[in-house]
Formats: structure tokens, C-alpha cells, sequence
């Protein structure tokens, strides 16, 4: 990983997040219509765009590090997006399904994500639909004047994670992961 | 990601069991682990509160976090809290397993019991005379009748004395306790007191909230006793036995029954009506019959007392079903995983559940009762049979490296042993050979299985250890059944692995007992509700020597524990004065007050404290320092 790139990312101090998988929670939730109560109560499933990780004796989350994105090349279907702020976003709404993306990504960081269809009522056979999921940031979320409110950070009860331009971060949370 | 596979367990008969799980694309509690990675830090270090709605309160370990709950509590009285609630669930857990006996003892003597019998009335009258219950000229139903008269009391005692605790507590220690005013009164409102402390807004002090636990461990180990003892009186008392462990002991050509859980009274009759129904099972094609084996403490009840091959501790209990060889599981109480439903529906076997207070969902549930015990005994075997047409003889891999072991070592078998050197007093040969150094100190092993370390290996290796330095090593529960499984409890392991001087001892012990060559390296002395076997013997030395348990080279270690009652247990042994060793990080380091206290501070007032060391040769390091310690303060 030699690449400068200044795009904004996710890093989480390992020596502080004690793998509680509240940012994970607040992920799902973030990217979702429910609040938490009607989702638990509801059974639905809801998947996070971070995945909190154990290495060795330390535990951090890996997500999108928001790199040069290959993904974005990749994408035939025009659904990825450079926001201005340095976020490469997913318009899942427009995703097909094609894993371009899902294959381009170096570290692993976009999920293919089966959504729940209804059984055909023309005796067809039922169709898979998956979609991209990646980390941006909770993009959603952003302020009027530019400010992020990615919800792992609010939700990390040890302070463990950060967003930063560092590219130094970047090469860490990587080599954490095993890049 | 860069992670290499780690080692699940040393036992070699579960490796296999495990790749055979994997082959079959069944589920195994290391799966589980795995897909549990990474727990929760707030959990682990005991700064979780969920005592009221207002919660989860979580208080942050590492700084900018909040440090109180919402309702103020900190991490102290958060973190003893929690503590305190473990030990109450850890004693109910013993005392409901004494009052299903002393319940069965006192049905007996009205005749209501048609199944049990007085098995050992030796060991009543002995149990009679400790409880100071008059046995002049009294018939044996009548003595029984008030030893169960007088432990049933025990539970609700208000007034006067508490007969098992006086029994069980050394006069010095309870002194202590007295002067401490941690003396429980009996054994059931010591835990609803417990449990009372702990509600929202009650009690915050985390030193007064863990003498609370301090006085739950004084009942609790004065339960122990009143169940294993009560359990003698029903059953026997245990005598050296020759048998075999591991998953190996499952038999291809034999209808096999698995015991799993804690309590004897079911599994005793069990055992009486399948030997009555061999020729049924024969007669279905099973050329060996039925072949009863054991998992966990049931497994050991069945091990101590007939010699029953113990099959799997608590973490290989799911691989004794992967065998695809067992027709049925039957389950009681306490350490069962609700795994094991889903494990046996992979193969044929059937789960059966007995209790009415432990159902276990999606296993088939027989009541079983004192009153009707053999006809419930008949029907759950009527079902293991009839599951035998149903296994499916592809799925049958059963590993093939049986151990020998030898259980039975109660009290009264290592008195009795002893009594062959010295008939007038017996405990003179331990002691003198502690003096003289041939025996440097007694190590207790106890406690469970868990998947944070590598399964048995703990227990192994610091056997190893402390066995070349000439350590005594006793185990019980489900250490018990790592050693057992692992050949430790033979003779041969004493030749390998002793050191001298106590190679000498179990020799010369052996050889005057009559079992031409030494004792078994480790000496099994049963399940873990046994575990007062060891007090008993402690308490014996003691008293000899004229001191307190604090003073004696002995001390306890639970390597791999898990269950409250292992932590229950951990905690009695520390507040009877002796080093003990867990090996598992406990969920309470969250809070500075209670780690030293628990780790340091008690030594002061009690004279024993708990040890964390997670590697265990470091482990068998201090243990041994901890032994010369105390033999340099006796002058020994
Ligand atoms: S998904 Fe992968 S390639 Fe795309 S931006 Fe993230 S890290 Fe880079
Ligand atoms: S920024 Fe948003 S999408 Fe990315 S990990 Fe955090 S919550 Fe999930
Ligand atoms: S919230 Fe923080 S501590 Fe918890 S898992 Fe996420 S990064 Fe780790
Ligand atoms: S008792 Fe206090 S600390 Fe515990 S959950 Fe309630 S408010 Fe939070």
C-alpha cells in the first residue's frame, strides 16, 4: 500500500476498542429506516458495513479504507460515486448485483448482500438479488456544511475510532488486517 | 486475514471426533467460539450492569468513556455486583443438587423411595455422629429419617446450630468467620440475601458486597458436603476402581447410553434397570448389550462409585454424540450444553431430558421422580433402544485409543489406603511425609472446560509440573476427567512422572494397600460436588497439626473453569485459607478495588486469595512458590 490518496477513512485504535460490536449495531441501524427497538422486535436483519475483527490479542473493525477505488473503475452500472468530501459511495438503490466491484476491491471490503425477495407467484424459480455494500461513512448523514456523522464513531463507547485523511492510518488498519 | 487454525484440545480421541465434525458439517462449541469473536470488553472485565432497566450501564475501562451508571454505581460496586449474583447462582445450584438427595434420603425412610436403599450405613453412622445425631440403640431407617430431617432443616435453619457447617468448618476457621460476621445462618436465605443486596439501590459498598460473597461461600461449601455425603450414605462410598476413559470407550457392537449432567440419583437406577435389559438389547442385535458411559459429573459419580468408563468432560460432551455410536443422551442437571439437541439431531440420538426443573428445548423429557424412578429408568432405556434401529452404521466412527484409569478415591478409600501403613492413626503417614519433603504440598485441580484455552491442556501440563516437584495431586470434576482421559490416573503415570520422593510415597502406600505398585499419580476423588472429599482430608491434617487450613502446604487450582459453581467453589477454597489458581482471566478486572482485594487484600483477613496466571507452567511456578511459603512458616 504505497499510494497517497486523500480521501477521508475509518481508523480504529486497536489498544482501545474492546470489540463490543456497538459500532457494528450502529452501522446496521445507520443504514436502515427502523429505530433499534422496532428492528429487534421485528426480527429484521440488518447488515453493517464494518466488520469488527480480532487479531491475535487485539480487536479492531475493517471497513472501506476509501483508497484510489478500483471499485468505482470497475462498476459498469454507474452506481459508485467520488463525493466531494473524498467518500466513495454505493447508490444501492441502482446496484445489480454484478460484483464487479465486489471483485475489483484489493482488501475485501465490499459484502454481497442476499436482499430477501418475494416467492414468485408465476411458478418461475425464486431469482437471487444481492447487492454492494460498502462503508461510506454514513455519507447519508453529512451536515449542510460538510461535516460527517458516521455513526461507529458516535457509537464507539471507547472513543476508538477515528476519521482521518491520514494515509498513514490507511497503512496501518491495513497491515492490521493483514495487507 | 493471517490467522492459523488453532489447537481446540490435547485430547486425542476428541481431534478426531472434531475432524469427523467437520466431515459431517456438524456444529461444535469451537465453531461457536469462533463465530463469537470478539466478545464483548465490558463483559470480560465485569463492567456490564444490567440490574435494572435504566441499563445496560457500561463503564469505560480505558478513559474518556462514562464512569459511573446511570443510577451512579462504579466500576466497583458494578464489577461485585455482578461477582455477588454469580456465587448466588453457583450455591443455588449446589443446594438445589443436596436437597433433590436429602429430599430422596427423607422418602426413603417414610418408604416412599422404593428404588434407593441405604447403600453404606457405615457411612451413615458416621455421618450421623458428625451431625451430633443420636444413633444409640436406633434403627437405621430411624437414623436416616433425622439425618435428612436434620440437613432439610439445615436449608431454613433460624435457630441454633447449622449442623452441616459445623461439620464441614474447622473450629480455628470458623472462629474467623465469626469474628468477621460472615457466618451464614443456613443455606438458602444466605443467597436470597445475596441476591437482595444487589437490587438497584441496595447495597454499593463492593468490600461489604464481597463478604457478602464470602459468607455465600461458607454455605455453599457446607452444601457440597451435605450432597456427597448424603449421596454415600445412598450409593456407596467410592473405592479405588479399575476403569477407562475417553471417547474411545463408546462400544461399535453395543447399545450405548450416555449419562450427562451432575446428580446420582437418577443415573444410579439408570444403571440397575439397563443391566436388567441386556438381553433385550442383545436380542435387537447389539452382541455387547448396553454399554452405560459417562460425561462430566455424572460421568465421575458413575466412575468413583462402579467403575463406569467416562466417556467426555464438558467440552467433548457434543463429541461423544459425533461418534454417530451413542442411541441416547440422558441429561439431568448443570453443564449440559442445549447444543447437544441439535448435535443429536444429525445422527439417531435421542436427548432426554428428566428434570422437570431442567427441560431443554427440543429434547424429549421424561419426568423422572423419586417415587417412580424405576419405571421412568425402564422407559427412557425402552427409548435408547429403540433408537438403535435407527443408527445409521456409515455415520459410526469411534476413536480407538481407550485409557485405563482408576477412580474412587474418596476420603474413606485414602483413609482406608493410609490405614494399611498405619492402622492406629493413618493420617501420620501424610503428614510425616510432607514433613519430611517427600511430598512438598497438595494441589487440588477442580473446575471445568473452557474454549478460551486449548481443551485439557492446562490441566496436563500443570500436572506435569507439579508432579516432578513432588506435588500430591487430586482432581475432581471435570479436571478430573481431563486426567483420567489423558492416563494420568494410572500407575504407569505415576513411574513416569513423579518425582522421587513422591514416586516413594504412593509406592510404599500402594504396595501396603495391596495393588502391587503405587497409587495413581492423580487421585480422582469425584465429581465436583466432591470436591469437600478434600476438605475433609485437609481439615484431618489440620487438626492433627493443631493448625488452620491457612498454614498448609495445599493449595487449589481451576485452570480452565467456567461455570458459577466452579467460581462458587474457588471462592470457598479462598476463603478456607488456600491459594487458588484460576486460569482464566476473571470477569472482574474491570474494577482495581475488587482484583486486589480479591487477589491480595483476603490473604490478610483470610489467608488464602486467588492467583490469575493464564500460562500454565508460570502457573505451576506460583503454586509451588505459594507451597514453600507455607512449609517455610511451619518450619517444615
Ligand atoms: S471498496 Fe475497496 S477499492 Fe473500493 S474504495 Fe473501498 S477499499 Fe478501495
Ligand atoms: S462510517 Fe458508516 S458505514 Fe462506515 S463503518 Fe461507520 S457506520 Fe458503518
Ligand atoms: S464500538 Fe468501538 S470498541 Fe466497540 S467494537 Fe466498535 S470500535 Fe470496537
Ligand atoms: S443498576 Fe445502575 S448501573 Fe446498573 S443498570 Fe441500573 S442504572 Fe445502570
Amino acid at each position: 500500500m504505497s499510494d497517497v490518496v486523500d480521501n477521508i477513512f475509518i481508523y480504529t485504535d486497536p489498544e482501545r476498542c474492546m470489540g463490543c460490536h456497538s459500532c457494528e449495531l450502529a452501522c446496521a441501524m445507520s443504514h436502515s429506516s427502523y429505530d433499534f427497538n422496532s428492528a429487534v422486535l421485528a426480527g429484521v436483519v440488518l447488515i453493517p458495513r464494518n466488520k469488527v475483527i480480532a487479531i491475535k490479542n487485539q480487536t479492531t473493525t475493517a471497513q472501506c479504507v476509501q483508497c484510489e477505488a478500483p471499485c468505482l473503475d470497475a462498476c459498469k452500472s454507474n452506481c459508485m460515486t467520488r463525493e466531494a468530501v473524498g467518500v466513495i459511495k454505493i447508490d444501492e438503490e441502482k446496484c445489480i448485483g454484478c460484483k464487479l466491484c465486489f471483485k475489483a476491491c484489493t482488501y475485501d471490503s465490499i459484502t454481497m448482500v442476499e436482499i430477501p425477495q418475494e416467492e414468485p407467484t408465476d411458478g418461475k424459480k425464486k431469482r437471487k438479488k444481492l447487492k454492494a455494500f460498502k462503508c461510506d461513512l454514513c455519507f447519508d448523514r453529512i451536515d449542510v456544511d460538510g461535516s460527517l456523522h458516521s455513526a461507529c464513531v458516535e457509537a464507539c463507547p471507547t472513543d476508538a475510532i477515528i476519521i482521518t485523511r491520514d494515509n498513514s492510518y490507511r497503512i496501518k488498519s491495513l497491515s492490521l488486517r493483514g495487507y | 486475514m493471517l490467522e492459523t487454525p488453532r489447537i481446540k484440545t490435547v485430547d486425542i480421541s476428541a481431534q478426531k471426533m472434531i475432524f469427523k465434525a467437520e466431515l459431517d458439517k456438524v456444529e461444535t462449541a469451537w465453531d461457536r467460539y469462533d463465530a463469537m469473536q470478539p466478545q464483548c470488553g465490558f463483559g470480560e472485565t465485569g463492567l456490564c450492569c444490567r440490574v435494572c432497566w435504566k441499563g445496560p450501564c457500561r463503564i469505560d475501562p480505558l478513559g474518556n468513556g462514562p464512569k459511573k451508571g446511570i443510577c451512579g454505581a462504579d466500576a466497583d460496586t458494578i464489577v461485585a455486583r455482578n461477582l455477588l449474583r454469580s456465587l448466588c447462582v453457583g450455591a443455588s445450584a449446589h443446594t438445589e443438587h443436596a436437597r433433590h438427595i436429602a429430599h430422596t434420603l427423607y422418602a426413603l425412610s417414610e418408604n416412599e423411595a422404593p428404588a434407593y436403599a441405604i447403600k453404606d450405613e457405615h457411612k451413615l453412622l458416621d455421618v450421623a455422629k458428625r451431625l451430633k445425631i443420636d444413633t444409640e440403640g436406633r434403627s437405621i431407617t430411624e437414623i436416616a429419617k433425622e439425618v435428612a430431617s436434620v440437613s432439610l432443616e439445615d436449608f431454613a435453619r433460624f435457630h441454633g446450630e447449622f449442623r452441616w457447617l459445623n461439620a464441614v468448618i474447622n473450629p480455628l476457621r470458623k472462629a474467623k468467620f465469626e469474628a468477621l460476621g460472615i457466618m451464614p445462618q443456613n443455606l438458602d436465605s444466605v443467597v436470597v440475601n445475596g441476591l437482595a443486596r444487589t437490587h438497584v439501590g441496595s447495597e454499593s459498598d463492593p468490600l461489604n458486597l464481597l463478604l457478602a460473597g464470602a459468607r455465600v461461600a461458607i454455605a455453599d461449601v457446607s452444601t457440597m458436603a451435605m450432597g456427597t455425603e448424603l449421596s454415600d450414605i445412598l450409593f456407596g462410598t467410592p473405592q479405588p476402581t479399575m476403569t477407562t476413559a475417553n471417547l474411545s470407550v463408546l462400544k461399535k457392537d453395543a447399545i450405548n447410553i450416555a449419562l450427562h449432567g451432575h446428580n446420582p440419583l437418577l443415573c444410579e437406577i439408570v444403571c440397575d434397570v439397563a443391566a436388567t435389559m441386556n438381553d433385550e438389547a442383545k436380542r435387537l442385535g447389539a452382541s455387547e448389550g448396553i454399554n452405560i458411559v459417562g460425561v462430566c459429573c455424572t460421568g465421575n459419580e458413575l466412575m468413583m462409585r462402579h467403575g463406569i468408563p467416562l466417556a467426555a468432560n464438558y467440552l467433548s460432551q457434543e463429541l461423544t454424540i459425533i461418534t454417530g455410536a451413542v442411541e441416547a443422551m440422558i441429561v439431568d442437571t448443570q453443564c449440559i450444553m442445549p447444543a447437544v439437541v441439535e448435535t443429536a439431531n444429525n445422527y439417531h440420538t435421542v436427548v432426554i431430558s428428566t428434570l422437570d426443573d431442567n427441560k431443554m428445548a427440543g429434547a424429549t423429557h421424561i419426568s423422572f421422580h423419586p417415587e417412580t424412578a424405576i419405571e421412568g429408568a425402564r422407559k427412557i432405556v425402552q427409548l435408547a433402544l429403540d433408537a438403535y434401529s435407527r443408527r445409521d452404521p456409515n455415520k459410526v466412527d469411534i476413536p480407538t485409543n481407550t485409557q485405563k484409569a482408576i477412580g474412587g478415591f474418596s476420603y474413606e478409600a485414602i483413609i482406608a489406603a493410609l490405614q494399611m501403613v498405619d492402622k492406629e492413626n493413618p493420617i501420620k503417614p501424610l503428614i510425616d511425609n510432607i514433613v519430611n519433603g517427600n511430598i512438598q504440598g497438595v494441589v487440588l485441580f477442580g473446575g471445568c472446560n473452557n474454549t478460551r484455552v486449548v481443551h485439557d491442556y492446562n490441566y496436563i501440563t500443570m500436572t506435569k509440573e507439579l508432579a516432578k516437584r513432588n506435588v500430591l495431586v487430586l482432581a475432581t470434576g471435570c479436571a478430573a476427567g481431563a486426567l483420567a482421559k489423558f492416563g494420568f490416573m494410572t500407575q504407569q503415570a505415576t513411574e513416569d512422572y513423579a518425582g522421587d520422593g513422591l514416586k516413594t510415597v504412593l509406592t510404599a502406600i500402594g504396595q501396603a494397600a495391596g495393588i502391587g505398585g503405587p497409587l495413581p499419580l492423580v487421585l480422582n476423588m469425584g465429581s465436583c460436588v466432591d470436591n469437600t472429599r478434600a476438605v475433609r482430608l485437609a481439615n484431618e491434617i489440620a487438626n492433627t497439626l493443631g493448625v488452620d487450613l491457612d498454614s498448609l502446604p495445599v493449595c487449589v487450582s481451576a485452570p480452565e473453569l467456567m461455570s458459577e459453581k466452579a467460581q462458587i467453589i474457588g471462592t470457598w477454597a479462598t476463603v478456607l485459607g488456600l491459594p487458588v489458581h484460576i486460569g482464566i482471566v476473571p470477569q472482574i478486572i474491570g474494577s482495581p478495588f475488587v482484583t486486589s482485594f480479591l487477589t491480595q487484600g483476603i490473604e490478610e483477613t483470610l489467608g488464602g486469595k486467588f492467583i490469575v496466571e493464564v500460562d500454565p507452567i508460570e502457573a505451576a511456578n506460583k503454586l509451588y512458590t505459594e507451597i514453600q511459603k507455607r512449609r517455610q512458616k511451619l518450619g517444615i
